[in-house]
This record gives C-alpha cells, structure tokens and sequence, in this order.
C-alpha cells in the first residue's frame, strides 16, 4: 500500500479525517465482522450449542466435526474454483462416485497398488472437469445445464456399473487416510486443511489465481488484457475435476465401502458452503476462508443440532431457516458495504 | 426494505431466534408418548434410522423408542435420508455421547460396516434391524426375511391367477422397487425366483422406484400395454398406493369377487394395506413386523448385551407375535434373528397382532393428515 | 468574475438558494446559488470533485442538503421526497443509458408505467401513446422494435423522452453528448433546442467546453464546490471558460513539435477487414500520433478493434517491427505482438471493477511482478506506485479499489495497465471519455510522452478538437475505407469535417467506378 499526499479526487467527496478513534475502533470492528460473516456466525452457533450442551466443546465433538466435513470441504472447493471463475459445477459428487468406484475396481478387483490408483482416480477427475470446461469454454455451454446433464449421466454410469452391488475389500494402507491416526490427531481433516492451504496460496499468490480473478470478474476486460479466457474457464474445471476425483478417494477411504450411490449426498451442500462462505454466483470474489466457514458452519449445524437432541424430524427444518439466516447475514452485510469491499481473496 | 435497524440488533435477534428454536425443539418423535416419562439416569439408546418419509420407517423407530423408554433409557434417533455418508457421520455424532446400546437400520450393507467397527472400538453394542449389515460385530441382529416375502408374494398371486384360470397364467405387474434399496432388492430377487417357475404367467416388470408418482406411470404404462391386466404388485405399499389410484383413474378398479377385479398383493403391511384388504380393493399383503423388530432388538440388548452377554443361538418364540417363532442363526456379524413373514387377508386383517392395527389403533400414529 | 446575470421578464423555473452540503472532511457544496430561466438551456460545469453531481443530486432529492433553499416554480422542494419531486416535473437523465436493451422502445418509454388495466398490459394503448409522444418531438421510430437495435442517439433521445413524459418541465441531463460523433451531435442539440422552444427548461452538464459555448443560453460554473459565476454564453470564449473552470490558465498540454515521427515504418498493416471496415491499409511510423476521423459505423473503430484482436480479422495482415504478417485473432495474438488498444468502454472491456489498482495494472503481463507464476505483492505495489506518480493518479492508495476512482483517474490506470506490456502500437479510442479538464491535459501530455518514446500511437475519436491537439496526421476513413491522409498542418475542426465529406464523395466514386451508378 503506498499512500499519497494528494487528497482523493473523487466525485463523492470521501472521509479523509477520522472523526473519533473510538468511531473508528467500532467501524474497523464491523468491518471485520462483516467481512467474514459467516465465521462470526459460525462462533455464534458455536456458543449456543454449547450453552445448550455443554458437552459440545469437547475434543471429541470437534474432531468428529472435522471428519464429518473433511470431505465435503473438498467437494466445496471444487465447486468454488469454478465459482470464482464465473461458472457453476454440478457435477461434482458425481464425478466424486464415479472416480470412487473406478478406483475401487482397480484396488480391489483388479489388485492395483492403491497409490497408482489413486493417481488414476485424480486423472480420470481432471478428464472429467477437463470434458465439462470444454463445453462450457469453447464450445459455450451454459455450465449449470452441461454440469447438471454431466451429473445426471455420471450418477446413471455408476448405478449401471454397480449394479446395484457395493464395492468393498479395501487394503489397511487406504483405508489409513480416511479412518487413521497420528497419536490422537485424525489424518483426514489434516490433509484436507493441507489441500485448503495449497489451494489458498493458488489463488491469493500467483499469477494463475490474479488471472482466475479477473476473468470472473470481468471476462471482457480480462480477454482484452491477453489472457486467454478459456484456458482459464477450462482449467478452473479441471481443478474442479480433480479436486472431486481426490474427494472420491477420500471419502471411499473413510468409509471403507463404495456404493451405488455414492456421494449423492454431496450435491446440494457442495454448492451452499461457498456461496454461504462469500463467494459470489457472479464470478471474481470470494476466498479460500469463506469457503472454509461455510464447509464448517454447515457441519456445525448438523453435528450440532443432533447433539442438542433436537428431534431427528425438526433438524431438518431448523438446519434449513439457519442456512436462510447465514445466507442472508452476508447478503445483508453486502448491501451496506457496497463498493468499499475488496472481491480479492 | 430493512425491518431491523443496525447490524448489532440483526445479530442479537438472530441469536434469540436460535436459542428459541434450540429451546423448543427439544422433543422427540411424532405421536404422544403414553409410557413413562422418567429420565433414568442409566443411559440412552440411539436409534439411526434410514428414513422420516415412509411409515414403516416411523412405526420401526416409535416401536425402538417405546421400547428405551419403558427400560427406563433415554431415546434419541437421526435420519439419514437414505445417504450412507450421512449416516455414518450421523452414528459417529452419536457415538460421542456414549450411549449405553446403538440401534441402527441400515442405507447400505457394506457402507455401515464402519460404523459399527466405530461403535466396537468403543464398547457400545450394536443391534441392526430391518436391513443386516455385512462386518464388524454386531450384537443382535433383527430383520425380515426379505427374500421369503417377496416369494411369498409373488406365490400368493399365481394361486389366485390358478383360482381364477385354473391353471397359473395371466398378466402380473411388477412395479419394482430401487434396486439400490437393499429391502426391495431382495423382493424383486424373491418374486423373480417365483415367477421363473411359471413361463405362462406373463412377469411384466416396470420400475416404480418405489416412488407413489412412478409407480402410477408404470399403472398406466402396464394398462396401456395390456388392458386387461390380471394382477399388479408394488414391494411396499405406500408405492402401492400408485396402483390403486391408476386403476381408480382408468376406470379398473373392482373390488374382489368382481370379474373384472385387478389382483392386487403388496408387501408390508400399513394401515392403509389393511384398510384395501377390508373394502375389497386388494386381496393380501405380506407383512412384516417392525414393532416386534424393535421391541426384540431392545430386549436382547438390555437381557444380554448391556450386560457383557451374547445373544444364544436357536430358536426365539413368543406369544406376542402373530408369527410366533424364528430362528437365529449364526452370521460372519453376529447372531441375525430373521423373523418370517406372513400373509394377511380378509380372514386375519382384524387380528390385532397386525402391526398396521397397533400403530394405528392403539399407538395412534395416524397414516394420514386425517387420521385421528 | 464575469458579468453579473441579467435581469429580465423571464419566468423562473427554479431558484437554488445559499445551499450548503458537508460530507465529513469537505465542503460538497459552499453557498451555491442559481436561477434556472425557463426554457433556458442552462449549462453547468466544473472539474470533477466541484460539486456538479452533488448539485444535481441535491436538486432530483437524492441528497438533502445541510441548509439552504431550493425553489420550483415558486414551490419549496428542498426536502421533498425523491418521488415527490419526480411527481412535479423535474427529472434527471444519466450519464449511462439504462434501458432494458431487449424491450421495445415504447415499452421503455413508459417502463414502469405500462398502461394496463388490471394488471393485464394492453399493448395497444401502449403503442398508442409511445408513437404520440415520439411525434411530439418530431421523432420517427418504430416503437415496436427492440431498443437494442437502435443507435446510441436514438437511445438517448428515447430516455430524454422518458424523462419528459407526463409533462416535466425541468430536465438535467448528464453528459448527453458522449460518443456521439459530429452528426449525432448535431441531432442532439437540435433535439435539446426543441425542448427549450415548448419551454422546457435543461440543465446540461458537461466536460466539454465547445458544447457548452455551442449549445447552451447561460453556464454556471463551480469550482471547488462554490459556483464562481453564472454567464451568459455569448459572453464567453473557451480559454476564458476554461479558465473559470481550472481557475488558472497554466495547465495546457501543447505539443512537444521538437520531435518529428521518424522515418522508420513500424508496423505494417494491409487490407484489413472486419465489421465495417472493408479493406484498410496503413503504415505506421515510429513516434507518431494517427488520428481516425470518421463516422459512426465507418469502419475507423472497427479497423482499431481488429487489430487489436477484440473483434474478429476476417482478412489482412499485421506487421509489426519486421516481425512475420499475421492475421490478428486474439488479443493475446495482439499482445504478444506488441499492439494494445484502450477501448472506448473502460468499465465493461477495460477494468475489473471489483480489484483494487495495483491488482488491475499487471493483468497484461505479470512478468514484472512475479517469479515462477508466484506474485510478489511488494513489486505488484511498487509497479502500482510508480505508475501513480508517473501519471499523477489520485487515489487514497493503491489497494483502494478501482471504483473508487474517478473517471479522468480510472483512464490513467487502463493505460499504465497497457504500458506494462510494453507496446510498440498503442491504439486509444475516446480516450478522454467522461475524463474532466484537468484530467484531459494530462492524458495528452502522457500520450505525447509515449509519442515522443517512439510508440506508434493511432488515435480514434469524434471529438476531433482533441485529435487535432495531439494528432501528427489524420487517416479520413468512409464506407469503410481509407480515403484519404493528411498532415496535421494547421487544420481546423472544420477542415476535418470537409475532409470527411469529401471522403463520402470520393467513396461514392470509387464504387460506382467499381459497380457502377450508385443511386
């Protein structure tokens, strides 16, 4: 930041002269809490379910938490790279299932080692999110169709291959990632908050990330800079892609069993999480952090209304008006911020 | 435009808001409850159930809580709407709060396998009903012969078809259930091993998911190919409801005894079932019995396993139920009680063993809004 | 000072009176007084930050004012509603046309206010009124058809209309006159003069100080959020206008002739065609300005565009600095071969507007700024700053987001964004859009700079005043071609127009030389 002598030239005269610190204590104040909305109310749910239950903060609660949304932090990155970049991917707990159960065959059918298969398993991911960015970039699909057609067709692929049969008989080694430990620490959360980390930096640092920013936020005026729009649109699918194609993994690993259906249950909250976190359906904001608190706020709900015994027939409705309330603080706190708040990550 | 003046005050109402709604939520289950309503300090039981949306699911769930409650247990229960992802996260939750026993129905049998190796590691006895899960150690093991009752069935429409034919043939619908239902799989597999058995009876098989919507449309497509349908057939009867309403809507709908009357036998056993058996819509259904599931389930827990014990092997009998006795038998999981199933028609429809008569009558879970 | 405002017979439309508007930190608005005449056209003007659009605004009651009194037709509207005053007649046009571009245009006339009866449209009535009003103000269009497909002018005049419907008597229209060319122009100002004739009275704001002479009755300028004067137009020159305007005279950008365009060609470009140019040829020297005269749809924009890549090359070839001729496809194509253009809309092909500055600048090229496609946030900073101080930009930082900067501002980021990529050609079409006069000097001081670096620089525009500032030759295009080139030797506003319509004559012979008689 490089600040200037000159006052700003501006049509709406702007505040240069602070008022009173104590005002300006509480605006910094609320400009913090606005800007991460839903963390604030991530906290806030956090200390009621507490109240209510006091057992909730316990370290048990918390890791169970952190299994239970590990793999649907993954599904919501993906979702949120193409996101970013404009575009929508409904495909991806499809996808998810697919790859799962193509690499459950090669492990166990097939006796493949299962870190050859695991690679197999991102790469047919990467295909997949690589078929879906060429609808949409080149040949200029609407990407909520071609993603909803792609799911629809993955989900009846993996009913036709599975016959309805479940695919278990998974070696010890993968199933480690999914259900193993180091000392009292769960593997599964760690690795995915090392994947959150690689792709935080992705996108806050280089010039890959300055480039997806900008075609979502302006893809005429990104193009006109010489970048080239639909490598981006086609790359943020591949990631996408990928990301399912690991999340497939994950979550086989952690259940130890691939069904027929498996992953279906991802669809709906893979696509609320980062719009919940502050990512925009338009393209060009939002950031790695909200996407994780509304992965974190959405597991909250669930784990916590089941612990507050809230009757399995009203957790439902109660976990719906609580995402209605989080959607709309942070489009609330859009309305009053417009234009001082940055889209970057 | 904004109803609520600042920020500060949006946060804080939606904090009331929530506390509220925690505050007042914190019952359980549907129908009043006219046991006890003590809260023994002893322990609780979680039930994980498949599903909020069908009856039988209801009536399964209500028959494991009456059941905790009269042991003086506290009762909690999830619904996984049939994910397995969900439920295993939804029985990991539920482990955290150490319950003394874990009831489980199952979305999938190879997919819950964890779930109980999670409830092994912590000491905590597993009982599974309605659905047998394939691994870890479970303690009791409650279910319906799902194979038998779709062969029987499927046996009781051919021996109407040779009543009124005199030898087995005609048209039968097999609106079948989701295949990746493991329960309906089953049937289809029972019915089909049945209908193998007779090449004239002609096994028309379209798929009604178990969906009521889907199954009309395949009513209708069944009628369209074959006017004169003899017989039709759905694996649960809320599906079933499908097929009345079709016939109803084409104007083929005859009560039994008519000539032109569509047999019709369903699987499961609601009030709904009974009622049709009553008035002459269908001519049986083959029941199970979720309430003896739940019933048994939790007394095996509470006489063996919470107290470091294994469920014997033989032979179950009891009064109590209409079947009167099952085997167990020893399974690679554990001991697995297969309850056999049985036929209601016109002859025992009033019997009041019949668990569509006792959740509806005396535990007064209506079948819909306007029951009382 | 100019001379005092007369006093005469004429009715008073409104009267603002001794107004004042604070914001935390700055005076908006220090006892602004004016009399609007009626059925004048009443310019008003000023640099950005004078406190034009808080005037504006206060009068339309988007902004209350902290005292003062603003008087309609002897009616008090200082703290009336928005709607209230709407009611009363008096309307604002903006800058930006914000038309629902896939309605007809009667069913933008009347947006909002579709006669219906029960909520059921009735089209018919619809229609009715729409070809009525237009025919009141002398305006032939088919109100059937969608709004999109009609020019930019028609557009405008279509709002106008809008805003003029059910009888308002007091207009303000905000910068009308941009991206028209000459004849549009001349269209809107006859429209304008019609209004002022059924006793409509406008207030006009504007950048450019030959409209405002051109067209208006009385201007009332403010300076620093004062208003240094009402005059009546025929009182005023432009230098003393601008003079009002800037409060000082020394200021102006002339050109550097020290440095001649050199002899070395460039950038060879040959037989380009896409959209309306139909086959244009043209060798660029090293530190030379080419200005673009033509008119709407005459192929001078769309020859920029192509060879810039934002529009499709249906055929010919680009040369630049002996490198290989090749079609340009793309604007990444273009890049690479050292061509860049700043296009006429900064807002949609420009800026993302949701960045900050120093996240805008590098998006051409990053090299400068990162490592093994790592961006290092210190250089993107430090390139930000010193494009700020090369050009003088006015931000509060460079992490301030681009939106908040004003339009002369925003224009010197879109170009330090170019020059980052370090073009040989940079092509500027209406560079000066919506930038204000102190912002326009230094525009063209930078521009000349880049001249003066050895950049070949093509200059397209309808404001040819500006063009025959900076311009070293000028390419005179029609029916999509170039017709002629001529020195910037002492030519006028006027020689360029008889350029142009001898370009028209001389496009019409060359066809009929080709095709025969041209009806």
């Amino acid at each position: 930041m490089v600040p200037l002598a000159k006052q700003s030239e501006t049509s709406a005269p702007k505040a240069t002269t602070t008022p009173s610190s104590s005002r300006r204590a509480t605006k910094v104040f609320l400009d913090v809490v606005l800007d991460n909305a839903v963390w604030v109310l991530l906290v806030l749910l956090i200390v009621i379910l507490s109240l209510v239950n006091p057992q909730f903060l316990s370290w048990s609660v918390l890791q169970a938490i952190a299994s239970q949304s590990a793999v649907l932090g993954v599904v919501a990155l993906a979702v949120a790279f193409t996101l970013l970049v404009g575009e929508i991917d409904l495909s991806v707990s499809a996808v998810l299932g697919i790859t799962a159960f193509v690499g459950a065959w090669l492990i166990i059918n097939a006796g493949i080692a299962f870190g050859f298969a695991l690679i197999v398993m991102v790469v047919l991911g990467i295909i997949l999110g690589a078929v879906n960015g060429f609808l949409v970039a080149k040949v200029k699909m609407n990407s909520l169709i071609e993603t909803l057609a792609v799911l629809l067709t993955l989900q009846g692929a993996l009913l036709f291959f599975a016959q309805g049969r479940t695919a278990i008989g998974f070696p010890d080694a993968f199933l480690w990632v999914g259900q193993g430990r180091i000392g009292v620490v769960p593997v599964l959360p760690v690795l995915v908050l090392l994947i959150y980390l690689a792709a935080a930096f992705l996108l806050r640092r280089t010039t890959y990330g300055r480039r997806l920013y900008a075609v979502g936020g302006n893809a005429k005026a990104a193009r006109a800079s010489g970048i080239r729009v639909d490598w981006v649109i086609l790359s943020a699918f591949a990631i996408s892609g990928a990301l399912a194609g690991l999340a497939g993994f994950l979550l086989a690993s952690r259940t130890g069993a691939v069904t027929s259906v498996f992953g279906s249950g991802y669809l709906l909250y893979s696509v609320a999480a980062p719009i919940i976190g502050g990512v925009s359906l338009y393209g060009g904001r939002g950031n790695i952090l909200g996407v994780l608190g509304g992965v974190l706020l959405l597991s909250v709900i669930d784990t916590g209304l089941q612990l507050a015994r809230i009757s399995s027939y009203q957790i439902t409705m109660v976990g719906g008006l609580l995402i209605l309330l989080a959607v709309a603080l942070d489009a609330f706190q859009v309305r009053i911020r417009k234009g001082s708040q940055s889209a970057e990550p | 435009m904004a109803i609520i003046v600042n920020r500060r005050q949006l946060l804080k109402g939606s904090a009331a808001v929530g506390i509220l709604g925690v505050l007042n939520a914190c019952s359980t289950g549907p129908a009043s409850t006219s046991g006890s309503t003590t809260q023994s300090k002893t322990g609780s039981v979680h039930y994980a159930n498949v599903s909020n949306a069908f009856y039988f699911y209801v009536v399964l769930q209500e028959s494991i809580k009456r059941a905790s409650v009269a042991k003086g247990w506290q009762f909690s229960a999830t619904n996984a709407n049939f994910d397995t992802a969900t439920e295993l996260s939804q029985i990991q939750t539920a482990l955290l709060q150490n319950p003394i026993a874990l009831t489980m129905d199952t979305t999938d049998s190879e997919g819950l396998v964890a779930a109980v190796k999670l409830a092994n590691a912590q000491k905590v006895p597993v009982g599974v009903v309605d659905v047998p899960v394939n691994g870890g150690d479970v303690a009791v093991t409650v279910t319906t012969d799902n194979l038998a009752i779709g062969v029987m069935a499927a046996q009781k429409i051919v021996d109407l078809l040779t009543v009124r034919y005199g030898s087995p043939r005609g048209v039968v619908l097999n609106a079948y259930g989701a295949q990746s239902a493991l329960g309906w799989r089953f049937r289809k597999e029972g019915w089909d091993s049945v209908m193998k058995k007779y090449p004239e009876v002609t096994n028309l098989e379209l798929s009604g998911e178990g969906d009521l919507t889907k199954t009309y449309a395949a009513t209708e497509n069944a009628l369209a190919q074959y006017p004169n349908l003899d017989a039709a057939h759905a694996p649960s009867d809320y599906p079933a409801i499908g097929i009345v309403e079709a016939l109803k809507a084409n104007g083929k709908l005859f009560p039994v005894g008519d000539p032109k009357h569509v047999i019709i036998v369903t699987i499961d056993g609601d009030p709904v079932a009974l009622d049709w058996i009553r008035d002459g819509t269908s001519d049986a259904v083959a029941t199970q019995d979720p309430i003896a599931m739940g019933q048994i389930v939790i007394d095996y827990l509470d006489k063996y396993s919470t107290k470091g014990k294994t469920v014997p092997l033989g032979t179950f009998t009891s009064d109590k139920y209409y079947w009167k006795s099952a085997p167990i038998t020893k399974e690679s999981y554990g001991p697995h009680l297969s309850i056999p199933p049985y036929l209601i028609d016109k002859s025992n429809v009033e019997d009041p063993k019949n668990y569509g008569n006792i959740a509806s009558k005396d535990w007064k879970i209506p079948y819909t809004t306007t029951d009382k | 000072m100019g001379k005092e405002l007369r006093v005469d017979n004429r009715r008073i439309a409104l009267v603002v009176e001794g107004v004042f508007k604070s914001y935390p930190g700055s005076k908006a608005l220090d006892d602004v007084s004016v009399q609007i005449h009626e059925g004048a056209i009443h310019g008003l003007c000023g640099k950005n930050g004078a406190g034009k659009s808080t005037l504006v605004s206060a009068i339309a009651g988007l902004t209350p004012v902290d005292s003062g009194t603003i008087i309609y037709y002897d009616e008090d509207i200082t703290r009336l509603s928005i709607a209230a005053i709407k009611r009363r007649g008096v309307r604002v046009v903006p800058q930006h046309v914000a038309v629902v571009p896939e309605m007809s245009v009667a069913e933008n006339l009347l947006l909002g206010e579709w006669p219906n009866w029960r909520g059921v449209v009735s089209r018919r009535t619809l229609m009715e009124i729409a070809e009525r009003e237009f025919s009141e103000y002398g305006m032939e269009l088919d109100v059937t058809q969608k709004i999109k497909g009609f020019d930019l002018i028609d557009q405008r005049k279509v709002e106008i209309v809008r805003a003029l419907f059910g009888g308002s008597k007091l207009v303000i229209l905000d910068e009308p006159a941009t991206m028209l060319d000459d004849s549009d122009k001349q269209n809107l100002f006859h429209f304008v003069r019609q209004l002022s004739e059924r006793g409509i009275s406008v207030i006009y704001t504007s950048h450019r100080v030959s409209e405002l002479l051109f067209l208006c009755d009385e201007i009332t300028v403010l300076r620093e959020g004062r208003a240094v004067g009402t005059f009546s137009a025929s009182s005023l020159d432009e230098p003393s206008l601008t003079r009002h305007i800037m409060g000082t005279t020394d200021f102006f950008f002339t050109r550097d002739r020290s440095t001649e365009p050199s002899e070395h060609v460039l950038a060879e470009i040959k037989d380009v065609v896409s959209g309306g140019a139909r086959g244009v040829s043209l060798d660029l020297y090293e530190g030379e300005v080419v200005g673009l005269v033509d008119r709407v749809g005459g192929g001078g924009r769309d020859f920029a565009r192509a060879i810039a890549g934002i529009i499709p090359m249906r055929a010919g070839s680009v040369r630049v600095d002996g490198h290989r001729a090749a079609t340009i496809t793309s604007p990444f194509a273009a890049l690479r071969r050292g061509i860049a253009i700043l296009t006429h809309d900064r807002h949609g092909e420009g800026l993302v507007l949701g960045l900050s500055v120093e996240r805008n600048i590098p998006l051409a090229d990053f090299s400068s700024v990162s490592r093994l496609g790592v961006v290092r946030s210190r250089a993107e900073a430090n390139l930000a700053a010193t494009f700020v101080s090369r050009f003088h930009i006015q931000t509060t930082s460079t992490s301030a987001l681009i939106s908040t900067l004003s339009g002369g501002n925003q224009q010197k980021v879109y170009l330090s964004k170019f020059l980052v990529a370090k073009p040989r050609v940079l092509i500027l079409d209406e560079p000066l859009t919506g930038v204000d006069i102190a912002g326009k000097e230094d525009l063209l001081a930078a521009i000349d700079g880049l001249r003066q670096e050895g950049l070949s620089i093509i200059y397209h525009s309808y404001e040819h005043d500006e063009a025959l500032r900076i311009a070293d030759r000028f390419a005179i295009f029609s029916a999509g071609r170039i017709q002629r080139i001529v020195e910037n030797e002492g030519l006028s506003e006027d020689d360029l127009f008889r350029l142009l319509r001898s370009a028209d004559d001389d496009a019409v012979d060359r066809m009929e030389e080709a095709n025969g008689p041209v009806s």
